[in-house]
């Protein structure tokens, strides 16, 4: 079965249509990867529209192809200014720049192209086989207590998605989130809630005109606010020795790509831990076990190596729970669960069971987005400083461009316009004010379901909470919740020591 | 006392939003035209309930926090320039509102052409060229991508 669904894949991939949607998806993200103040949610979010007029397998290829080469593309101005386009590249910014300052640019770009392209495949290896048989396969024994603890799981990750943000804010945003969550028809009963007398609120608020209010145009009313004319005026002058870096160098350190790569899966695995997060575990954990600790953040190639194959190893990992349960892993792989649900999908276990080749198609794309990351990736370290000579009193408008013609291209109407720019403006006063915007959109997407699966268990039970105690899965999840809760709250006490110590 | 008192506005404004939701749930919420015995004790208002009230709550934790740190950190009056730049936000935000309302009369493309020309101007920009080049492409250049390549419908005003 498994083997018909990659040839119907491949087949269905290798035409010229869909190379071009690929490549197109790996371009944009590479922009927007590379451009500090625009991140891949924002870029996912944008090109979404885009994906209306596409069948659902081009749509979300060309979705995976910003996520991919967004991912990456922080790492091209990390190390060429110091100046990450990404929160995940902030490692690679330690030896990249060191590197550019020794005459050593080309080699330090040619190696974090490496270890993002096989960091990406070796996240895709995973996504593919240890996803879908396992996961969905039980997510199919799921009731409504098992899903409500499990979305409740994916809830507890909120405090985590917070970023710098202290968590009291990130759970105060989660809670607001809940709160957006809950307008319109509620499933259960029936009734009505929190309309205002507009109709429209019945349907709900759609979760991509809060995304591209939260994370696009937001960002838009920050830098009207901020008013910097340009992100870097000429490019600093640093003489650079041609790159003899190749494979071989890169092999020689296969143990740390693997490990940092696996480290980079496992933590997108688990719900809100992000890239940056990835990348600072497998930063640490290289600079621990490295025969030349002292070369760190000095500009060693180690470094590079660790901190981009953890943080594309981040993309595979954070859309393996996002397919097989439904839960995001990241902000971007929350825009990716509504992208799908727009196409007529439904993330979970009838995913694999009703579309299986259509999603194992999306897993070939995904091996085939890192090798055209692998072509582009060159010319992009080439281009990438020019596109920050862009003013932004172009770019952002052009952005506000995009944000109004997305809102609008939703729903069809003006109201998602209008939710956009409500959200805009909450997310500008949330950014001004150090709110995460991250878990409210969590929240958004998991509210329906928690508040759905809670009320079932309880209608079964008689209102008994009982019910949730008593139930293998369910046990398992409420023992995750705990062990995810207080697990990083120790790891975390030690990165955030790690993260003082190199400021 | 002014600059003190500012960096309580965050929570101070979230902790009465949450209260002001709470107030609301049985204005917005209408239980009465629900049949039948609620079974399992949690109704349509519970959640948004529990939700505003703990919005309260981590809002004066919140609070608490500031007040406990409130020695280390030092306000500083905004400037006249940031005043203007937040003026400038402020216009943006305005600017989309007329977009919203226009676009019914003037069409997808005039109306965009309008709102970028705003906001470049907005954010300082001073060449005519670009000022006339960038709205003009990306209003044509989107118009004809939705309409042209996706088969989505752009509003259409009096002109076209």
């Amino acid at each position: 079965m498994l083997m018909e669904y990659l040839l119907a894949g491949l087949g269905q991939l290798f035409t010229f249509e869909n190379i071009l949607l690929m490549s197109i998806g790996v371009v944009i993200g590479l922009f927007v990867g590379a451009m500090p103040g625009l991140t891949v949610t924002l870029g996912v979010a944008l090109v979404l529209p885009f994906t209306f007029g596409l069948d659902s397998l081009s749509g979300i290829i060309l979705l995976t192809g910003v996520y991919c080469a967004g991912t990456y593309a922080g790492a091209i101005t990390a190390i060429l200014i110091n100046t990450p386009g990404t929160p995940s590249s902030v490692t690679t910014a330690w030896d990249g720049y060191p590197l550019t300052n020794q005459g050593q640019a080309s080699g330090a770009l040619r190696i974090a192209l490496y270890s993002s392209v096989i960091g990406g495949l070796i996240s895709g290896i995973f996504l593919m086989l240890f996803a879908p048989p396992q996961i969905a396969k039980i997510a199919l024994q799921f009731g409504p207590p098992e899903m409500f603890t499990l979305t409740f799981l994916g809830l507890t990750v909120i405090a985590r998605v917070s970023g710098t943000s202290p968590p009291i804010k990130g759970l105060i945003s989660a809670a607001f989130g809940l709160l957006f969550a809950s307008v319109g028809i509620d499933l259960v009963s029936g009734v009505s809630r929190f309309n205002f007398g507009m109709n429209f609120l019945n349907a709900g608020l759609n979760i991509i005109p809060a995304c591209i209010g939260l994370f696009a145009i937001a960002e838009v009313f920050y830098q009207i606010e901020r008013r910097r004319k340009i992100f870097i005026q000429d490019m600093p002058d640093h003489s650079d020795t041609p790159s003899n870096v190749s494979w071989k160098d890169l092999f020689k350190h296969k143990l740390l790509l693997l490990k940092s790569s696996i480290i980079g899966v496992g933590v997108g695995a688990i719900p809100g831990t992000g890239g940056s997060v990835a990348s600072f575990i497998a930063y640490d954990e290289a600079k621990r076990t490295s025969k030349k600790p002292e070369l760190f953040g000095k500009g060693s190639y180690e470094g590079i190596i660790a901190s981009e194959s953890s943080n594309n190893g981040i993309t595979g990992g954070s859309l393996i729970p996002t397919f097989t349960l439904g839960i995001p892993g990241t902000s971007s792989a929350a825009i990716f669960l509504g992208a799908l649900m727009i196409h007529g999908l439904t993330p979970g276990p009838d995913l694999f069971r009703f579309q299986g080749e259509l999603i194992y198609t999306v897993f070939i794309g995904f091996f085939i987005i890192n090798i055209i990351m692998l072509f582009l990736g060159f010319f992009a370290s080439k281009w990438a400083i020019n596109i920050l000579k862009i003013p932004n009193s172009i770019l952002y408008p052009v952005i506000l461009a995009f944000c109004i013609i997305g809102g609008y291209a939703i729903i069809g109407t003006l109201t998602g316009v209008g939710v956009s720019l409500f959200f805009g403006v909450i997310g500008y006063l949330m950014l001004k004010n150090g709110y995460p915007p991250a878990p409210m959109v969590i929240a958004l997407i998991l509210g329906p379901k928690v508040e759905e699966s809670l009320r079932q268990s309880l209608i079964l039970s008689s209102g008994d909470i009982s019910i949730f105690f008593t139930r293998p899965i369910s046990v398992l999840f409420i023992i995750i919740v705990v062990l995810t809760t207080v697990l990083p709250l120790i790891r975390g006490k030690k990165l955030l020591n790690f993260f003082r110590k190199r400021k | 006392m002014y600059l003190n008192s500012r960096k309580y506005i965050p929570s101070i404004s979230t902790a009465l939003i949450g209260l002001a939701i709470f107030i609301l749930v049985p204005f917005q919420i209408d239980l009465s035209m629900v049949n039948g015995n609620n079974v399992s004790g949690v109704d349509a208002r519970t959640l948004p309930y529990f939700l505003s009230s703990l919005i309260v709550l981590l809002s004066v934790v919140e609070i608490i926090n500031i007040k406990r740190k409130e020695r280390v950190e030092e306000y500083k009056k905004m400037s006249k320039t940031q005043y203007m730049n937040i003026f400038r936000v402020c216009l943006t935000f305005i600017a989309i509102v007329l977009w919203i309302v226009l676009v019914p009369y003037l069409g997808f493309i005039i109306a965009m052409i309008i709102l970028l020309v705003s906001v470049m101007l907005l954010m300082g920009n001073r060449s005519w060229l670009q000022i006339i080049l960038v709205p003009l492409l990306t209003s044509f250049l989107l118009n004809y991508v939705f309409t042209t390549f996706l088969g989505r419908t752009l509003p259409t005003g009096i002109f076209f």
